[in-house]
């Protein structure tokens, strides 16, 4: 919040700098190279076209707006007034405004500046922007991979995905609003939400902080994300960000808002509660049961992830009475050589596996893919036999760091391997005391936290008991057929199951 | 009906059952058996339910009063007795409060010195304690009642089964013959059991905080046989297991009877044990210092930040204080009459003015 107060104050600052007039506008653009003017009847000082050459359709430009005004046909005449230009170009986004600021933010996006004569005020603004220009074709995803289901994601262009959203939901209660934030950049940023199903509530809150931000420049949704979060002072992220369509999809038929901005190819669903980070669209195309499994593996591989090397700590340095004696024997072998306290031990390895994890996140993927094996093997068998470590932990740390991958929003499993560090930390001065005194904590800054003002650990805490139905299981789809209501969604059946409801005959009848 | 708070502080009365049930465990679930077992032996099982019956009178009768005034105990002192015995009966419950939960804290530490860390010092654990309670108590009463839902789900899930290890050496014929004590024997057990069920009286003080309160009672009484259960079965397993005598001079026999339990990958699970205690405890305390923070708010109208930090700053000098388990075990001993005549004498009191008064104005 603290952060939005400090944006605030530089708005009052930020007024100033805007060009006065058009001319002014002209001037400042001539200094650049890649700037055009010219007469489109070879009269000078009149019909002034001005653009960058680098944002428009060069091939619109010569195919619509070059063509019309020197095919045989074309008479000046005709053209007496600046809206008469609609009916000379065949483009059908022109715009006529004397609005210096509209002005410079479309020229600035690709639109083409008409001006009947010099010194014109008003003028028609050409959309000729070749936005697809630079961008990336394919549209696979990457980041958050699944085996069964579409490998579609989004692109960092914000159409393309409003597009690809609008191929699943087709319904009018599709509705995008959209909105421009960064004073350097205007990049274009989208609300989505499905009316009559998302509340109101929601989409306000969102659409008031989008409106607040000041910024500069946006470079991806997730800087978005980070200034309208509720809480800046956590490491849980509290809302969800995304690049598969499948997820959003679900998320807006759900009843939460969307957020998309240009030149970014994950959207940030909101509000979302603590185990929406650990579904994976999959559990929607396996068989329930199995769904239900693997998303319990799921979190039980955070907890293990989180609590594994902290319990191996604290047992080991205060609580060695806990170990039984038939697995004393392997424990001592393995400890026999190794001169650190479990808690350097634990250290030394962790940070091995984040430098691993770090650097073959930098590194370009098959440099990556041949640095994990030789460093997490190599590495990993070296320090044991130089008795940096036992055994025993490099097994454990390679399993919760594994564990901690499980997790199928990259943001959340950043978060729980950062959560370890804490733990470790206390369990090293209190033991098995320590390791509590830091699960209490996690528990309320959990219970504390909100977003979209939705509390974070809805379903669990407030406990709504129709809302497990989709939550640490996935039950079947006759099952899952109502909203969650913590989301407070306008309308809320998603579909009616079947209503021919089976009824247990007698076997043989 | 109208609430006098804020919609968004609220709790939907399914909590109560949570909160009542959080305030009545504490840490005498470690050590009960041996304070009831003094008067009527094996019986004193029969003592359990019959204070238990008695609470549920008491619950029904703090509802009555609660619903006739429709505000806190603060308020009711106030209308029944007028501005100053109403101030000074008010002062009495702030300090009983507060000592509660010193108690409830210190005596947590002492387990913790006697099981985990004998060599540690109180101000050295009670500081990082106390930074946790701030936390939470400041976080507002929505998150107290969510750490009253977490410290009942995470023991009850972790805890509670592993009690079921030790009925392997179980001999039930401990408990026969029945009625082998007197009536007297009995009630005896019982008034010492009574002192594990308080911590629900914290109800005078949240009862505005509750969404619907009318629909809560049921959740409330809910809480209070769950308890009952609870105590019910850790006390006969306990009888099952040890010898009477045994038991006489056990100091922590819900732990003793824990280190019996043993699984493949782990041993002496008392550890485990003493640490998620700290789970149960916590809410304790946190009720108890919100009821503080807030009775003195209304009181003489002091921030509850402030107060909140006085109180934690007193508790971290009293806990330092009461060095020794026998000083602990005497202000528990002053505690639990205290409490005894508060519920069984000041609440049917309470009980009867709030009706006479309110007979009077209609």
């Amino acid at each position: 919040m603290s952060f939005k107060q400090r944006f605030f104050k530089k708005k009052i600052e930020k007024q100033a700098i805007g060009p006065q007039d058009i001319n002014h506008l002209f001037t400042k653009a001539k200094k650049s190279s890649d700037f055009r003017q010219l007469s489109l009847i070879n009269k000078t000082g009149h019909f002034i076209l001005s653009y960058y050459n680098t944002l428009i359709d060069l091939e619109q430009f010569q195919c619509k707006v070059l063509y019309a005004f020197q095919e045989p046909s074309f008479n000046i005449g005709h053209i007496k007034n600046i809206e008469d230009i609609r009916n000379t170009i065949p483009i059908e986004d022109i715009l006529i405004t004397d609005n210096i600021e509209v002005i410079e933010s479309k020229f600035l996006k690709g639109y083409a500046i008409l001006q009947m004569k010099e010194n014109d005020y008003k003028c028609a603004l050409i959309n000729l922007a070749n936005d697809k220009v630079g961008l990336r074709e394919q549209n696979n995803v990457e980041n958050e991979f699944s085996v069964i289901g579409p490998q579609i994601g989004f692109v960092e262009n914000v159409d393309i995905n409003i597009h690809l959203l609008r191929q699943q939901i087709s319904t009018p209660n599709l509705i995008i609003q959209d909105i421009h934030i960064g004073s350097m950049s205007h990049t274009k940023v989208i609300i989505a939400y499905i009316e009559g199903i998302t509340n109101e509530q929601h989409i306000q809150t969102m659409t008031q902080r989008l409106q607040n931000i000041d910024f500069d420049v946006v470079f991806d949704s997730s800087q978005l994300h980070q200034i309208i979060t509720d809480n800046s002072l956590t490491p849980f992220p509290l809302l969800l960000s995304t690049e598969r369509i499948d997820r959003t999809v679900f998320a807006l038929i759900s009843g939460q808002v969307a957020v998309f901005s240009n030149g970014s190819a994950y959207a940030v669903t909101g509000p979302s509660t603590l185990l929406d980070f650990f579904v994976s669209p999959e559990d929607y195309y396996l068989p329930w049961i199995i769904a239900s499994f693997f998303r319990l593996i799921r979190i039980f591989s955070v907890f293990f992830s989180v609590f594994a090397t902290s319990i191996y700590i604290a047992v080991l340095t205060y609580h060695y009475e806990m170990i039984p004696r038939v697995l004393l024997g392997p424990l001592i072998f393995s400890r026999n050589n190794v001169p650190f306290t479990p808690l350097l031990e634990v250290l030394f390895l962790e940070l091995t596996i984040e430098l691993l994890r770090e650097a073959g996140a930098r590194l370009p993927t098959k440099v990556g893919q041949t640095l994990g094996i030789v460093g997490g093997i190599v590495i990993g068998q070296a320090s044991v036999e130089a008795a940096l470590t036992s055994n025993v932990l490099l097994i454990i740390v390679a399993l919760s760091a594994l564990a901690s991958f499980t997790t199928p929003i990259y943001k959340m499993s950043n978060t729980i391997r950062f959560l370890r560090f804490p733990l470790i930390i206390l369990a090293s001065i209190w033991g098995g005391l320590g390791i509590v005194l830091g699960i209490s904590f996690l528990i309320v800054h959990l219970t504390r936290l909100e977003s979209l003002g939705t509390p974070y650990t809805v379903p669990l805490y407030p406990f709504r008991r129709k809302d497990f139905a989709d939550s640490i299981i996935r039950s079947s789809y006759n099952a899952t057929s109502k909203r969650p209501s913590y989301l407070r969604p306008r309308s809320l059946w998603r579909y009616h199951p079947s209503d021919q409801i089976k009824k247990k005959n007698d076997f043989d009848d | 009906m109208q609430t006098l708070t804020d919609e968004r502080f609220l709790v939907s009365p399914f909590f109560v059952f949570f909160l009542i049930y959080s305030n009545i465990i504490g840490v005498g679930i470690l050590s009960f058996q041996r304070d009831i077992i003094k008067s009527a032996g094996y019986d004193a099982w029969i003592s359990v339910l019959l204070s238990g019956i008695s609470i549920h009178v008491l619950v029904w009768m703090i509802y009555r009063i609660l619903t006739i005034a429709n505000n806190d105990i603060i308020y009711i002192h106030q209308f029944c007795f007028g501005k100053w015995i109403g101030g000074l009966l008010n002062v009495f419950i702030i300090i009983y409060f507060f000592v509660v939960g010193l108690i409830v804290f210190r005596a947590y530490i002492d387990v913790v010195q006697a099981w985990m860390f004998p060599l540690m010092k109180t101000w050295q654990i009670s500081v990082i304690f106390l930074f946790l309670l701030y936390y939470i108590v400041s976080s507002g009463f929505r998150v107290i009642t969510g750490m009253c839902f977490w410290g009942t789900v995470i023991p009850f899930v972790f805890l509670f089964p592993l009690l079921v290890f030790s009925l392997e050496f179980a001999q039930f014929n401990h408990l026969l013959p029945l009625f082998n004590h007197s009536v007297n024997e009995i009630l005896g057990s019982s008034k010492k059991m009574v002192f594990q069920f308080l911590g629900f009286e914290t109800l005078l003080m949240f009862y505005p905080f509750i969404k619907n309160p009318e629909k809560s009672k049921k959740w409330a009484h809910f809480g209070v046989l769950f308890t009952i259960f609870l105590y019910l079965s850790i006390t006969i397993i306990t009888f099952v297991f040890f010898n009477e005598e045994h038991l006489k001079h056990t100091i922590w026999p819900t732990l003793t009877l824990l280190k019996i339990a043993e699984m493949p990958f782990i041993e002496r699970v008392e550890y485990i044990v003493v640490s998620l205690l700290f789970l149960v405890v916590l809410p304790h305390i946190c009720q108890h210092l919100w009821a503080v923070c807030r009775g003195l708010k209304k009181l003489v109208n002091i921030k509850q930040r402030i107060s909140l930090f006085i109180c934690l700053f007193l508790f971290f000098l009293f806990s330092n204080v009461l060095e020794s388990h026998k000083q602990i075990e005497r202000l528990v001993d002053l505690y639990s009459s205290v409490g005894f005549y508060f519920i069984y004498l000041y609440v049917p009191f309470l009980f009867l003015t709030i009706n006479i008064k309110q007979k009077l104005t209609k």
